[in-house]
């Protein structure tokens, strides 16, 4: 009884409040806006703490870090929109580099070689979609199983060792330079802005937000569920793929470790970024910003020189605040009905 | 077994009424139960029978009148206080947990120790499960895992942690809809032999020809009143079907008579592993075929098998003079067939999304510019079906969660306009909806059958199946058994066939060679 209470006064100041706040706070209801609101303050903060921030030199250093994880996070938030998840995109991302570096040094020339990577990250795709979508396999244990499975398969692979001294028509993916901005920078660009158009006004990936919303209703609408399930786990592990292969070519060699734990940070910048596990929700624009203030506040944590250990406690804490805040804002939605 | 008059009953209901948002489930309702006495509850669906058993079960607390309990006044606030007052109910989905065994399942909460702190007493458990389950004839292992047992054994599984519990009434709901026909005469033996061990059995089915075996008196509901208390000796099957109906049937039905002699769907002989079986009927163009029935007769299941959701096993579907062959539902929406689930809020709506893209995801195709979506199309649509379907216009920017159920219900019938769907099958549509909503459906049907569309209407509302339908098909156990134009069927002969009261040498000629109109 009390609950409804409340829910009725917070209904009546909602009416009584003049026209420009009220449209505000819808506005506020959109997490991009209020992520954007909060990046731009972050930034005019920083500028006036550290004069290195604003600098063209850090800009590129954030956006060559964000490279990876936004690119993967573009996949993630189709797939968690979709009641999807992945776990094995780390391992994915590591397999792909070791797959394509070896290849590379058995002299298989630089394009062969990347669509071989990208081939072994399509293949991790669709067993992870076939044992979920088909076999009905829980998501968390069926990609926590590929994603011990991958990790061992490319330690197999690699006999232990990191594949070096890649050649230099590889490596120029992630090292080369367009008007003085390094490569990674545009692919991550170019990932961004046609995933975020094709979410949102695409026939394909509207299914994802259908599926997501209501699994049985989407079947009885037909929607072929299965196979759009299919199609998220494969386009995750794709773009996994082609954040291993930029980071193997910036490097220059394969690391076995690489990519270890990026399965959580993009998971908490896809839900920072308005996501929901329960799917159903979220963008790739805001799934983009939440992993770019989680490298920007990285970044910052950096210039200030405080304890890297600070680092995770402050993601923690502004992934719960998210969350508690989307909680707050469905709640307000409901008592307007 | 019979009630004596002059003893107190063992519970005593007397002017109960309990009222839900825009409902009056129950209304000064009175009846008592007997110790040793097998008591019918009966009514159509929605009448107030399950209200009634959960306030008896504490479930739900009535609003006015008193529960009497061995003559003495009882309030129930919770379950645990219906049991305690010796009260068990068997639900329909059972409460056993499946990766036990039996004996743990009957002890579950209140475990044999070995001393007071000490560990289970495994052997002891298993004992008193055996002398449980001897005194009430069922002959099942202590130590099997109820996950391997039939629907039917965790039925009397269930019945028998109830009486351990030493309970002096049982409520049972429904406890034959899941249960083929020896399972329904060994739960019948089970009751009979508790009452004859002197416990109160309330019966509630729909089956009055189970009811009629069984009962030794029985308490027809309507619209949450009570119409009566009659011996079961006393009455004929055909009073018990008046009192359920009663006599006051109103007539706001728009029905407009469309039906063109051209056939839409022609079904010959379908069955699924889903329980259809041998299913055969035609629709014409602009027809609204009735599907009747109780509730658990089989009629989703042949809505779900037309419309592609469940696989045929036999039989073929025509749609137009052309045969079809649906292996998923979008097979069945590019052929031009709509469904209008029954959960509309579960199975139809996507409550992440605002009205227009609930309309529109059918046919996506048909909200195009060039390679993408025009989101201002979608809205332009979105628009048009609102204003047609006269949906409140908050549909279009607020989430469809928010809308009332009549609202809502229009919303899934704009997705299958706006999908061109040549046959639409509704399953109760009108379920949960006021009447100004349910009119509005209505007058959607009458629409929709003007320009040719076909309509299937699943409804356990009868006199609405009636008026709205012009043939209608009884459907029990996932067959057929009889196809009549709506004229010739009275509420009170649907009934009678539908609860299995009328079964007669001609239809069971019709079981073994498939219905001929």
């Amino acid at each position: 009884m009390s609950e409804h209470g409340s829910e009725a006064t917070t209904a009546v100041k909602t009416l009584r409040r003049p026209g420009l706040v009220q449209k505000l706070i819808q506005l506020a209801s959109f997490r991009e806006f209020v992520l954007l609101l909060v990046i731009i303050a972050f930034t005019i903060i920083m500028t006036l703490v550290s004069p290195f921030f604003l600098t063209r030199l850090n800009i590129e250093a954030i956006l060559l870090a964000l490279s990876v994880e936004a690119t993967i996070a573009v996949g993630m938030v189709i797939l968690l929109i979709s009641g999807g998840l992945d776990l094995s995109v780390g391992s994915t991302l590591a397999f792909v580099g070791v797959v394509t570096g070896l290849a590379l040094t058995a002299g298989v020339s630089s394009l062969p070689s990347i669509l071989v990577g990208l081939m072994a990250a399509v293949s991790v795709g669709l067993l992870n979609g076939v044992l979920v979508a088909k076999l009905k396999i829980n998501p968390f244990i069926t990609t926590l199983g590929t994603m011990i499975t991958i990790r061992g398969l490319l330690l197999i692979l690699a006999k232990g060792r990191a594949v070096l001294n890649l050649p230099k028509s590889f490596t120029v993916i992630g090292q080369g330079r367009l008007f003085g901005i390094q490569y990674p920078v545009f692919v991550l660009l170019i990932i961004v802005i046609g995933g975020d158009l094709l979410l949102r006004n695409s026939r394909f990936f509207r299914q994802s937000y259908y599926i997501g919303g209501n699994e049985k209703a989407a079947r009885l609408s037909g929607i072929n569920v299965d196979l759009v399930k299919i199609f998220n786990y494969c386009l995750v592990a794709v773009l996994a793929g082609a954040a291993g292969l930029m980071i193997t070519a910036r490097f220059g060699s394969s690391s076995l470790t690489v990519g270890t734990g990026i399965e959580l940070r993009v998971i908490t910048a896809c839900i920072i970024g308005g996501a929901s596990l329960s799917g159903g929700e979220g963008s790739v624009f805001g799934a983009f910003l939440g992993a770019l203030f989680m490298g920007m506040l990285a970044n910052a944590l950096n210039l200030l020189g405080v304890d890297v250990y600070y680092q995770s406690f402050i993601t923690g804490l502004i992934l719960i605040l998210a969350v508690v805040f989307d909680v707050l804002n469905e709640r307000r939605k409901a008592s307007r009905s | 077994m019979m009630t004596n008059n002059t003893q107190t009953p063992l519970w005593k209901l007397s002017g109960v009424s309990k009222a839900f948002p825009g409902v009056q489930a129950l209304d000064n309702v009175s009846m008592s139960i007997s110790t040793g006495e097998i008591h019918a509850l009966v009514g159509e669906n929605g009448s107030g029978k399950s209200t009634l058993a959960k306030c008896l079960a504490g479930v739900h607390q009535p609003e006015s009148g008193e529960l009497l309990y061995n003559g003495k006044p009882v309030e129930l606030f919770h379950p645990f206080d219906a049991q305690a007052h010796g009260v068990a109910t068997i639900y329909q989905e059972f409460s056993l947990v499946p990766t036990l065994t039996v004996a743990e399942n009957i002890f579950l909460g209140r475990q044999i120790r070995k001393t007071r702190i000490g560990g289970i007493d495994w052997e002891e458990m298993s004992n008193q499960t055996s002398i449980i389950l001897d005194q009430l004839a069922i002959q099942i292992e202590t130590d099997v895992v109820v996950r391997d047992l039939s629907v039917a054994e965790q039925q009397l599984i269930e019945i028998a942690k109830a009486m351990s519990m030493d309970s002096t009434l049982l409520i049972m709901d429904e406890p034959t809809s899941t249960l083929g026909l020896m399972d329904t005469q060994r739960l019948q033996k089970l009751i009979r032999r508790l009452a004859g061990q002197g416990k109160g059995i309330l019966y509630i089915s729909h089956r009055l020809d189970e009811v009629f075996q069984i009962a030794d008196r029985v308490t027809v509901l309507k619209d949450g009143r009570c119409k009566g208390t009659k011996p079961i000796s006393d009455i004929e099957m055909n009073d018990v079907i008046k009192m359920m109906i009663g006599i006051d049937i109103g007539q706001h039905y728009p029905k407009e008579i469309n039906i063109t002699p051209e056939v839409c769907l022609d079904v010959r002989n379908i069955s699924t592993e889903t329980g259809v079986r041998s299913v055969s009927f035609d629709i014409k163009a602009g027809e609204v075929f009735g599907l009747g029935g109780m509730v658990g007769a089989g009629r989703t299941e042949i809505a779900l098998a037309l419309f592609g959701f469940d696989t045929l096993t036999e039989g073929e579907i025509r749609l137009y003079g052309k045969p079809v062959n649906f292996f998923s539902p979008s097979d069945a929406i590019n052929a031009g067939v709509g469904l209008v689930p029954e959960n509309r809020k579960e199975d139809g709506l996507f409550l992440n999304f605002e009205g227009p893209p609930n309309i529109t995801l059918s046919r996506l195709n048909l909200v195009m510019k060039g390679i993408f979506l025009s989101l201002t199309e979608e809205e332009r649509v979105g628009r048009e079906y609102v204003e047609k379907l006269n949906i409140t216009p908050s549909a279009l920017e607020r989430s469809v969660q928010f809308l009332s159920g009549g609202n809502q219900q229009k919303i899934v019938i704009a997705r299958w306009l706006f999908s061109k769907a040549k046959l639409l099958i509704f399953d109760e549509p009108t379920q949960g909806v006021d009447i100004g909503a349910k009119i509005e459906v209505y007058r959607v049907i009458n629409e929709l059958t003007a320009q040719g569309i076909s309509v299937l209407l699943i409804s356990s509302d009868y006199p609405e199946l009636l008026a709205m339908s012009d043939r209608i098909a009884v459907v029990r156990d996932g067959r057929i058994l009889h196809i009549s134009a709506s004229e010739e069927l009275t509420e009170h002969r649907l009934l009678s066939i539908a609860s299995g009261a009328e079964v007669n040498n001609k239809q069971q000629e019709q079981y073994a060679g498939g219905i001929q109109i």
